[in-house]
């Protein structure tokens, strides 16, 4: 089984093909008769954990190095390459087979290349490090902050779902405006500490809603906090997926209107359209028809930036500007104009391999966790609706909860996602594609994707207990984000006060706390689950179906077995299903069980697994 | 008089395509490297190239003996398979063009079940040439009309391709006058397969490469066989040439056409080739007392 790796350098102008024996694709393949040089002189090992905040553990994908053959040199310039979170595709394929009949087994990004003596490693990362990046790189600037200069460098604050008492940014000193968040909020209460009238108690009538905030008709005599919820869901409005010739085949790319100007704009094979600006103008442009006077979010990814960038105008509000090869968004409402133009900034030579327009549309589940989700993971560059190739997460609702987050300027999509996941005791993996997915801490369920037993377990399986250390029977949520001091409500009275000063406004426990299972007596006094849930009852619900799962002692089997075939190291990921099907697994015999880990290597046939809880199938 | 022939110095530097195309990913170029795998692919048109040996290039006819197409996927040959050892004659003037039908010589297709390879062992027999101080200058290879593929070593069954060619070999030959001994010659196949077995019992497998291992003892090494001086060859310089780095082609008979395919084989030294001085004994034509050595060399085959 030879391994084939195509490593996407120079944002993918480099397509370099390697492979561990040398493999030439055939002529009736979609890629014509290409090269993989025999080079790679290992098995890179995938390591996949699923972890969660009762497992006391982070998820995670470590991918292994590949070891590359350079004796004679001739890679020796890769490492001169930018080749920074650039794509890496790993297939396994026989010799003599279509290149079109291989199997993808783990799409991912490339960390670092190294030269160390006769070799180049390569070594590579789960995608999802690509959301490990800072969720508002738009700072405030001397426009934006021209009301108070002190906030320029500041990022620009973010909400999404729904949060209580977020501390907003005080954008207009002379006029009292504050930005609660960089797209449409819904201010729903302000608060000020102190004697004033818009005190918590009061009608909060004495501020006017802005486009991203509020502005206080009088004087505050105290902090300002606001509770707020983005009323949006984001959904895709307009695709292009301008490395596949398959969807642009040399005109313009599909439902886009591309000009000219004095510049001119191509498609380059496998990696995007490159628009070409030599001139102090903004054309090349490509545009797109959006709605009036509504909010988008625009994802995509730069894939050759050396100078210069692109600019993203809503029509309405301050043009965005990218100046940075990868992944990136951009958020923005249109105003009469009704377009949203993407052009290349002067004297810039940018290839764009895709864009995303994410319309957002009123709706009410805009506090929903997978939507919450969606709009988190956006401002990483993913795009969250399409195929396989056109895709890079699957948000889901893990519990059906409302939730929301504020985020500051030292927030990264990754811990962003973590806040959300955790609140359902979820979990992150990447599946084969390096698409993102989610599951949670929920009892093992679905059609299983192989079946253990002797017949294929190369040793006897190892039994150990869930111990749950992060495991509590309460659940605390409706969190103020920016908590008051008693002496911030000196305006209000003492039995008043505390659902301000409170870090959590609800912490609930379990219905059936009291009778979880021994193992688990430690969650009795545990500190509760610290979760973004909004709503009480569904804090509720939280608190129940933990303590519900917990009336069961849950094994954690490790399991060593051969693999059938090349699709087996393609489907066996975390939150797989599989069937615990011999003597061996005792109680769980005949049960199915979810795969929290699997570990091994592309192209071995022995993997291993640790598996978690067992259920009646 | 014995057949076995080593070929260790592959005298191939440049080439040159004339005619018919090679896809841009698997150019002609490919051939020269040592690696097999690394392919040449024809796109279209018959195939007409030019090998050269650049600064350097032997000067006596003798020193070619081998010819080897390597890793082919050559099925049948219908039409054209030609051909020329060029020579630029001592005042440098004249070219003679060498042409010979190879399929006199030793061509094997590809079968389908071992490392294929087209060998042409060229005896010295030329006496016009041999006699002439000439200098070379490329061999010059045609193919037209030839069915390419892989072939169901079992079966028989033909799946058609491009005419793929995986290394070229040009060199002179090391040919031990009392060559292997008897007993001395043993071979095998080494298998990378992955294979585990199940607490059941049963068998998992994942199939990988063979490659065949060949030892080789020469019994009645002359001095001059181990030790002799360049440009002749000999033991001594076979394994500093070869160490476990560079290839060498090893056919332990020529004198079949069958067994220079299904024996001879592509590979490299697993360990320096080593030799051993056993006795002297008296040389039957001179009546001279000579000495005898004992060689031994190991060979895996490559890809």
């Amino acid at each position: 089984m030879i391994l084939l790796a195509e490593l996407y350098f120079n944002g993918g102008n480099s397509l370099k093909r390697v492979a561990s024996d040398f493999y030439y694709s055939k002529p009736t393949d979609t890629i014509g008769v290409k090269e993989y040089a025999g080079r790679i002189m290992n098995r890179p090992s995938l390591r996949s954990v699923a972890g969660c905040i009762i497992w006391g553990t982070k998820s995670s994908t470590s991918i292994g190095d590949i070891e590359l053959s350079n004796v004679d040199g001739a890679i020796s310039e890769w490492v001169d390459f930018d080749f920074r979170d650039a794509r890496c595709i790993l297939r396994l394929v026989n010799q003599g087979q279509s290149f079109d009949d291989a199997i993808i087994v783990q799409v991912c990004i490339i960390d670092d290349v190294q030269r160390d003596g006769n070799f180049i490693i390569v070594r590579l990362r789960g995608n999802e490090t690509l959301l490990d990046r800072p969720i508002q790189p738009v700072l405030y600037s001397a426009i934006t902050a021209a009301e108070n200069p002190s906030l320029v460098g500041n990022a620009i604050p973010i909400v999404i779902g729904k949060v209580l008492q977020a501390e907003p940014a005080n954008i207009d000193v002379n006029d009292l405006g504050y930005q609660v968040s960089d797209s449409a909020v819904t201010i729903d209460t302000v608060y000020s500490g102190g004697s004033i009238a818009y005190g918590p108690l009061e009608s909060p009538d004495d501020y006017a809603v802005t486009d991203t905030g509020f502005v206080m008709l009088r004087n505050p005599s105290a902090r300002i906090t606001a509770d707020a919820h983005t009323p949006f869901v984001p959904e895709l409005t307009q695709a292009g997926n301008f490395f596949s010739p398959l969807v642009w085949s040399g005109g313009d790319p599909i439902g886009w209107d591309v000009y000219d100007g004095p510049g001119s704009h191509s498609l380059v094979d496998d990696v995007g359209i490159r628009m070409v600006n030599t001139l102090s103008d903004n054309y090349p442009r490509m545009e797109v028809s959006a709605d009036t006077a509504s909010w988008y979010i625009v994802v995509g990814e730069i894939a050759d930036l050396a100078v210069g960038g692109i600019q993203i105008d809503f029509g309405g509000s301050v043009p965005v500007e990218v100046r940075r090869q990868g992944r990136f968004y951009a958020v923005g409402k249109t105003d009469t104009s009704g377009n949203i133009v993407i052009s290349a900034l002067p004297d810039s030579d940018v290839t764009i391999r895709f864009t995303h327009i994410y319309g957002m549309v009123a709706g009410e589940g805009y506090a929903l966790d997978s939507n919450v989700l969606a709009s988190a993971l956006l401002r990483a560059g993913m795009r969250i609706t399409g195929g396989v190739t056109a895709i890079d997460a699957v948000p889901v609702s893990l519990g059906g909860y409302d939730v929301g987050i504020e985020l500051d300027d030292e927030e990264t999509v990754y811990t962003a996602v973590q806040k959300i996941i955790d609140s359902s005791c979820g979990y992150m993996y990447t599946d084969n594609y390096g698409i993102i997915r989610f599951g949670n801490y929920s009892r093992p369920s679905g059609t299983p994707v192989a079946t253990l037993s002797r017949l294929n377990m190369t040793r006897k399986p190892k039994r150990v207990t869930d111990v749950a250390p992060g495991l509590s029977t309460r659940v605390a949520g409706a969190r103020n984000w920016s908590p008051y001091s008693d002496n911030e409500l000196a305006g209000i009275t003492y039995p008043n006060r505390p659902p301000f000063m409170a870090e959590y406004r609800h912490i609930k426990e379990g219905a059936t706390a009291r009778t979880i299972n021994r193992a688990y007596s430690h969650a009795l006094s545990a500190p509760p689950i610290e979760t973004v849930i909004v709503d009480e009852a569904d804090i509720e619900a939280e608190a129940d179906r933990v303590c519900g799962i917990a009336q069961d002692k849950h094994p954690l089997w490790d399991i060593e077995f051969a693999l059938a075939s090349q699709s087996d190291i393609a489907q066996l990921r975390p939150n797989s299903i599989v069937l615990l099907d011999d003597v061996y697994f005792e109680e769980s015999n005949g049960k199915i069980a979810k795969i929290v880990e699997v570990d091994g290597a592309f192209g071995q046939s022995v993997y291993r697994v640790v598996t978690w809880g067992s259920e009646a199938p | 008089m014995a057949t076995t022939v080593i070929s260790y110095i592959n005298l191939a530097t440049s080439i040159a395509n004339v005619s018919g195309s090679f896809e841009a990913d698997a150019p002609l170029s490919n051939i020269l490297t040592p690696r097999l795998g690394q392919k040449a692919i024809r796109l279209s048109g018959d195939t007409y190239f030019e090998v050269y040996f650049g600064s350097g290039s032997p000067t006596r006819l003798a020193d070619i003996s081998l010819i080897a197409l390597l890793g082919h996927n050559i099925l049948q040959i219908d039409g054209i398979l030609n051909i020329d050892i060029r020579c630029a004659m001592e005042d440098g003037s004249q070219i003679i063009s060498v042409g010979f039908d190879p399929a006199s010589l030793g061509v094997n297709p590809s079968d389908g079940t071992f490392q294929s390879h087209l060998i042409w062992y060229v005896p010295n027999t030329d006496a016009t040439i041999l006699q002439k101080k000439c200098e070379f200058v490329s061999v010059a290879i045609t193919f037209a009309d030839v069915i390419c593929g892989t072939k169901n070593p079992y079966t028989g069954e033909i799946e058609s391709a491009p005419l793929e060619i995986g290394g070229i070999w040009i060199g002179p030959v090391f040919k031990p006058e009392h060559g292997i001994s008897i007993s001395g010659f043993s071979s095998g196949i080494a298998d990378n397969s992955q294979v585990v077995r199940s607490i059941g019992g049963q068998v998992w497998a994942e199939p990988e490469i063979r490659q065949r291992v060949m030892k080789v003892n020469f019994a009645g090494l002359t001095e001059d066989e181990v030790f002799a001086l360049a440009p002749r060859q000999c033991l001594q310089q076979l394994s500093a040439h070869c160490g476990v780095s560079r290839p060498l082609i090893v056919i332990p008979t020529t004198s079949d056409d069958e067994l220079m395919y299904t024996q001879g084989a592509y590979g490299y030294l697993s360990a320096p080739a080593t030799w051993e001085l056993q006795e002297k004994t008296k040389d039957a034509a001179t009546g001279q007392m000579v000495r005898l050595y004992t060689g031994a060399l190991e060979v895996l085959e490559a890809r």
